[in-house]
């Protein structure tokens, strides 16, 4: 029986919410299986099985309550086998998802308290591991270079080939086609918002067209957004609601900050798996963001501009006291501020204030004023 | 003309359909009994002015205000004054009621002429609205005569008339425009007679065009008086968001409407005004709605102050079905009852019965800080964070984020996935700040004593 208001509730469930995810999910991760083959569904489905197992483990030895029926630590477990390459040995996944799940999610409380992303930190960890391996994008045996890596050794990048996911990527993230319906799917459902993705364009683009060596380039920016894992982590992986800020405005800086770090760091450092580096950085904002961006609650005036009126009117204010006093007799003036304090009579105190509005009439209404707001 | 609205807010199911096509029918209570609970006011409770074994007559006043923020109380029915005890009220628990024994025949005391209100002075009128024992039908009980005398009466640019009932399975406010639009236009023009730089406002949602149509055609020809749409949202209703919506202006916790040029009253309210001034008639009425899939009958009742709610329901045709939640007011801003046997009161305003009770099923699960709430909330408050601050009971971190500034209006509740008692929380230890003004400063003006 309920007893509190509200008595009617939105259908809205956060199991709802991850099993629509996962529905998102399926034409990348279809798009995976059918260039990549079966060992792409293969290793998405080990990672899968392997977040879930663990959460569920972990669940049962603490003798928490089970929530692996929310569907996010199945998420959890697909991204990171959508962000592995495809060729990867199998243990990879397992590896990958449980350090995921037993490092940054479970440890912290599970869903809604972790710092980190857990597909992003085991794929962190697997790239520190086996750098080689997580960078080496050949399918059965054959050498491809990502578009990434073509562009840098210009070659020609067939743009269409990347649509489709017809090149050398990870599993999930190759076809941009896929990843948008994913996108816009998200959007349409009210899942995620644009404050991320817009940061992300905005600074993105401006450090590629200042810093890229190419300028406007049209084909250069298009084959920036679409290699590499951009898209995704932009419309995906940074919108992982536990690891995102609260407000509009820090989503839209944690935005600005995840794109402007993967400019930087594909275009002045380490190359490879830029996208999972820069949110693994911005993750770790996300605290400092969701204090400093309350937003300002309806009806309370505190733009900036009216703080600086505010305080340039205090400051005024201040001066005009100091010029009262300044004016006043040494001891009068003691009496004046000083009156409940040392217990100067009335009359003597009201004498004070009496000369003083005869003369700055104005700055002793200001100074009560000023006394009485401190 | 853009159609004012808010950012936030939820769009809850909201069940007009049930009983917004129904005429409002007039009932009288039939039973012998008729209670008047003496506190139906936001200030202390009112003062008998009538003892055991006194008969009185329709429109007598019964009780005398007490203090600023309390309200006279008079007989809707005629009999005798059996006891003056305590009784059971729809907010649970008692209150000391004046209980009339009912002789049926509703005689009324002899009321002057009507009477023109251009004629009147403005303390006549404010006299009227503080004799009728108005208060503000809204929810709150204010009463009525207060908002009609803030300090600066020539500083009040507007005067709204809230039409927007945003509440859901409320309709007595729509039904009160289609069927008597005088009236609320007379008890509008009344209420601008006061404030004489005012220009006088309608605020009514935009999906009821015929009744956008109706009212803007009665006042084409009044230069002062302005109809104007607002969206169909939760809680469009609610004072803040109704004066940002239609004016501009915001409002904080702090403020009172008086402080930035408005005045905010309620459909019923401005009628109840025109009554009292125009025809000296004090507030024996209430326009209730009776509504929900158990009620045989749904629709909108004119009912007598007084009368129980049983009574109230058997004439609605009484329950189709055995109700598993009944409400005293609407499913997001009412109170759950279990015992009918209580009186309307000035401030009821519905009574819903459900054969489900949907959010019983709802089992709370961990937050996934989608920020749902956030989004939704109409104050732009970050409810997540206050119901973390409440949860440690860390006060002064609670007013750092604005917890103070919550309307209550339970709109991160409803929209929570992980079903969290956000607004309880919030509500819980809110009430328990506000409680010491010496904590809570300015936000705890609008307690009134």
């Amino acid at each position: 029986m309920t007893e509190v208001r509200p008595f009617t509730k939105s259908a809205n469930t956060t199991m709802g919410m991850m099993f629509l995810v996962l529905l998102a999910l399926l034409p990348p991760a279809g798009a995976g299986i059918f260039h990549y083959g079966a060992r792409a569904a293969l290793i998405m489905g080990i990672s899968t099985l392997t977040a879930v197992l663990c959460e569920l483990l972990w669940e049962l030895l603490l003798r928490r309550p089970v929530t692996v029926n929310d569907y996010s630590a199945a998420v959890s477990g697909l991204i990171l086998g959508m962000i592995l390459p495809p060729s990867v040995p199998l243990y990879f996944p397992v590896l990958g998802s449980a350090a995921g799940m037993l490092l940054a999610k479970l440890p912290f409380g599970g869903i809604g308290r972790n710092l980190l992303n857990p597909a992003m930190t085991g794929k962190l960890l697997l790239l520190l591991l086996f750098r080689d391996a997580m960078n080496d994008f050949s399918v059965s045996g054959e050498e491809a270079l990502t578009p990434l890596r073509q562009l840098a050794g210009g070659d020609a990048v067939s743009l269409s080939d990347m649509l489709t996911g017809n090149t050398a990527a990870c599993i999930g993230t190759g076809s941009t086609a896929a990843v948008l319906v994913t996108a816009a799917f998200l959007l349409l459902t009210g899942i995620t918002d644009l404050m991320i993705p817009m940061g992300s364009f905005m600074s993105f683009t401006l450090l590629m067209i200042l810093f890229g060596n190419n300028g406007w380039n049209p084909v250069f920016l298009a084959v920036q957004y679409m290699g590499g894992a951009f898209l995704f982590t932009v419309f995906v992986m940074a919108q992982d609601y536990s690891t995102r800020p609260l407000t509009r405005k820090g989503r839209f800086l944690y935005g600005c900050g995840l794109g402007a770090g993967i400019a930087v760091l594909r275009l002045f450092g380490y190359a490879e798996q830029a996208a999972v580096s820069a949110l693994a950085v911005m993750n770790l904002t996300v605290p400092f963001l969701d204090a400093h961006t309350m937003p300002r609650p309806f009806g309370i005036r505190q733009s900036p501009m009216e703080t600086r009126r505010i305080r340039r009117r205090d400051r005024r204010a201040l001066l005009r006291k100091r010029r009262v006093r300044a004016e006043l007799p040494e001891d009068d003036f003691d009496s004046d501020i000083l009156e409940s304090d040392i217990g100067v009579s009335f009359e003597d105190a009201e004498e004070v204030r009496m000369k003083a509005e005869e003369s700055v009439r104005d700055g002793a209404e200001q100074a009560a004023w000023q006394e009485k707001h401190e | 003309m853009a159609i004012g609205t808010f950012r936030g807010g939820i769009h809850p199911y909201d069940g007009k359909e049930l009983s917004r096509h129904t005429r409002i029918r007039t009932v009288v209570p039939h039973s012998d009994i008729v209670v008047f609970p003496l506190k139906q006011h936001m200030g202390r409770p009112a003062v008998p002015v009538v003892a055991p074994g006194d008969p009185v007559l329709t429109g007598q006043r019964i009780a005398k205000a007490d203090g600023e923020f309390s309200a006279d109380l008079h007989a809707s029915v005629s009999g005798v004054v059996t006891a003056i005890r305590d009784f059971h009220v729809a907010g649970g628990g008692t209150e000391r009621s004046i209980i009339i024994r009912n002789d049926g025949r509703f005689s009324e005391i002899p009321y002057p002429e009507p009477r023109r209100f251009e004629e009147l002075t403005d303390a006549v009128i404010i006299r009227a609205v503080k004799q009728a024992g108005i208060v503000g039908m809204g929810g709150a009980g204010l009463p009525s005569h207060i908002k009609l005398s803030p300090e600066h009466p020539e500083q009040i640019d507007y005067v709204i008339a809230n039409c927007v009932e945003c509440e859901p399975y409320m309709t007595s406010d729509y039904r009160r425009m289609v069927e008597n639009p005088g009236k609320l236009i007379n008890g509008l023009r009344i209420v601008l007679k006061v404030f004489p730089r005012a220009r006088g406002i309608l605020a009514i949602d935009e999906q009821l065009r015929d009744v956008i149509r109706e009212l803007r055609s009665i006042t084409r020809d009044d230069p002062r008086i302005y109809v104007k749409r607002v969206q169909t949202k939760y809680p469009q209703g609610s004072e803040r968001q109704l004066i940002y919506a239609v004016t501009g202006r915001t409002l904080n916790g702090k403020m009172l409407p008086s402080d930035i040029g408005c005045i905010v009253h309620n459909v019923d309210t401005l009628v109840a005004v025109n009554q009292a001034v125009m025809l000296y008639e004090p507030l024996l009425t209430r326009l209730i709605t009776v509504s929900g899939d158990c009620v045989a009958k749904p629709g909108n009742f004119r009912v007598r102050i007084g009368m129980s709610y049983d009574e109230l329901i058997e004439r609605a045709g009484g329950f189709v079905r055995e109700p598993a939640l009944i409400l005293d007011g609407g499913t997001m801003t009412g109170r759950r009852i279990r015992d009918l046997h209580v009186p309307v009161t000035k401030m009821s305003s519905q009574i819903v019965a459900l054969s489900r009770d949907r959010a019983e099923v709802m089992r709370e699960t961990a937050c996934s800080r989608c920020a749902r709430c956030v989004e939704a909330c109409p104050n732009h408050l970050v409810p997540i964070q206050l119901l973390r601050d409440a949860e440690r009971q860390n006060e002064d971190a609670f007013i750092t984020h604005n917890g103070l500034e919550c309307c209550q209006c339970q709109s991160c509740s409803y929209i929570c996935p992980s079903k969290l008692p956000l607004s309880l929380r919030i509500t819980e230890m809110r009430e328990s700040i506000v409680s010491r003004p010496e904590k809570a400063g300015d936000y705890s003006r609008r307690l009134f004593g």
